[in-house]
């Protein structure tokens, strides 16, 4: 799935798989995406900053949902927009 | 793989399509320059002019331009002389009469020689020195022949005193080039020696002049041609000493420096190499350009029906990839510095995630 967070002003959800998920703003530079339905096993994330001088960092990620975090080039939170990809398999066997 | 199938089972309107890249970072040339010193002289050639109690009638002396044409000015005292007959009179390319009278002072004589001389000698610069000497500089480079003194009839060396003050040597910068070239520009750097230089007008390449006094160190040399290479939009110079250090302000192979026909004789060195970013893995259904350095703009080849997703990760030390501009026909890529955030060339890797479906996913 891929999606596109803007978290600079009020916090939203957009692109191709924004229905699958929902967004919720934790604070300054921490979003959590809570997906409609869980993978089997934890996904593999990669997002990447929209915003100027934006560093993205994976928090907490869990089959149901990740916490992407992101931090100016100092390493202070900071909201930005983001660009989220999510691969993951529903099948509980290794591949 | 077998997340995207299941999810298109379940979700029939997802038609998803997944490009990939791996973008090998560009290098920018960077090249020395080891300049040398100019060579050229102009030469002078002085002549003393006599007071009229110390001339002879039609006493005379001849000077020369570079291109060998000849001046023979002679004295005609009182106005009761005639032109002289010696050989290198009649041969001379002008004659001049220069009247002067009795009592004159050999600064006046020199003076009315200079007055009636003018520009009569091409490429010949006079000054009178307002003290009996007379100057005659050579406007080109390169030796030219002595001065000669002469009575009227050749049988002697009358009354004036000739001598070369400064030989002439050639320049060995002047008019000279050498080529340079950036990614977007094919340049030649020429000499332009004292403000004599003629640009070789190089067909198909962009023309930069470079002033120079004659006779100019290798250091002022270096210190001209700098400023005229950092003056170009596409070029970064720097000097130390006689070496001039121009880095090419975009990515790209471009052919090393080089001397051109008329040869500068200097030295050229790459230090490093210029490369193309270019694509080397992945899906390569996109073209890539760099428009700036930094920046990466891709081009599917196939637009997406709607807006995709893009992941990127660097693969260069010290730099992190940013989405600077998406739509469905392509996505732009700027590397930052860590130090700053300025856009900084960089590899990376590239995941373009999207629909081909209108519909919402749901």
């Amino acid at each position: 799935m891929s999606v596109k967070v803007d978290g600079t002003g009020t916090a939203a959800l957009s692109g191709t798989c924004a229905l699958n998920m929902v967004l919720t703003d934790n604070g300054t530079g921490d979003y959590t995406l809570t997906f409609n339905v869980p993978y089997v096993r934890v996904p593999e994330v990669i997002a990447t900053p929209v915003t100027d001088n934006i560093v993205c960092k994976l928090g907490t990620s869990a089959a149901g949902s990740i916490q992407i975090l992101t931090e100016n080039l100092s390493g202070a939170a900071t909201d930005a927009d983001f660009h989220v990809i999510i691969l993951g398999s529903d099948t509980a066997d290794q591949i | 793989m077998a997340s995207l199938m299941s999810f298109v089972t379940a979700s029939p309107q997802y038609r998803p399509r997944v490009l990939y890249f791996g973008l090998d970072a560009g290098a920018n040339q960077t090249a020395t320059v080891t300049t040398v010193a100019d060579t050229g002289v102009f030469e002078v050639q002085r002549v003393t002019a006599p007071a009229t109690a110390g001339a002879t009638q039609a006493d005379y002396f001849v000077v020369s331009n570079f291109a060998g044409e000849t001046a023979a000015v002679w004295l005609d005292i009182d106005a009761a002389g005639t032109a002289p007959t010696g050989a290198a009179y009649v041969a001379a390319d002008y004659q001049i009469e220069v009247n002067i009278v009795t009592g004159d002072t050999a600064t006046q004589v020199a003076g009315k020689i200079v007055a009636a001389m003018g520009a009569t000698l091409p490429d010949v610069t006079i000054l009178d020195n307002a003290d009996g000497t007379i100057d005659f500089t050579s406007d080109l480079f390169g030796n030219v022949t002595a001065p000669a003194r002469h009575n009227a009839n050749d049988s002697g060396n009358g009354s004036f005193v000739v001598a070369t003050q400064t030989g002439g040597v050639a320049s060995n910068l002047n008019n000279s080039y050498f080529l340079y070239d950036t990614p977007d520009n094919s340049y030649y750097f020429w000499f332009n020696v004292a403000s004599i230089g003629v640009d070789p007008a190089i067909s198909g390449k962009t023309g930069v002049a470079v002033a120079i006094a004659a006779s100019a160190a290798d250091t002022a040399v270096a210190s001209a041609l700098n400023t005229a290479m950092d003056a170009q939009t596409d070029i970064t110079s720097t000097v130390l000493a006689a070496v001039v250090t121009a880095v090419n302000t975009e990515d790209g192979a471009v052919s090393v420096p080089a001397d051109g026909t008329a040869a500068t004789g200097f030295a050229f060195a790459v230090t490093q190499s210029g490369v193309s970013a270019g694509l080397n893995n992945g899906k390569f259904d996109a073209t890539v350009t760099q428009s700036d350095p930094g920046v990466y703009v891709f081009v599917f080849d196939k637009e997406y029906a709607r807006v995709p997703e893009v992941g990127a990760l660097s693969k260069s030390d010290n730099r992190v990839p940013r989405i600077s501009a998406i739509d469905r026909f392509g996505v732009t890529i700027e590397m930052q510095d860590l130090s700053g955030g300025a856009a900084a060339d960089g590899g990376f890797s590239l995941i373009v995630l999207g629909s081909d479906a209108q519909d919402a996913i749901l």
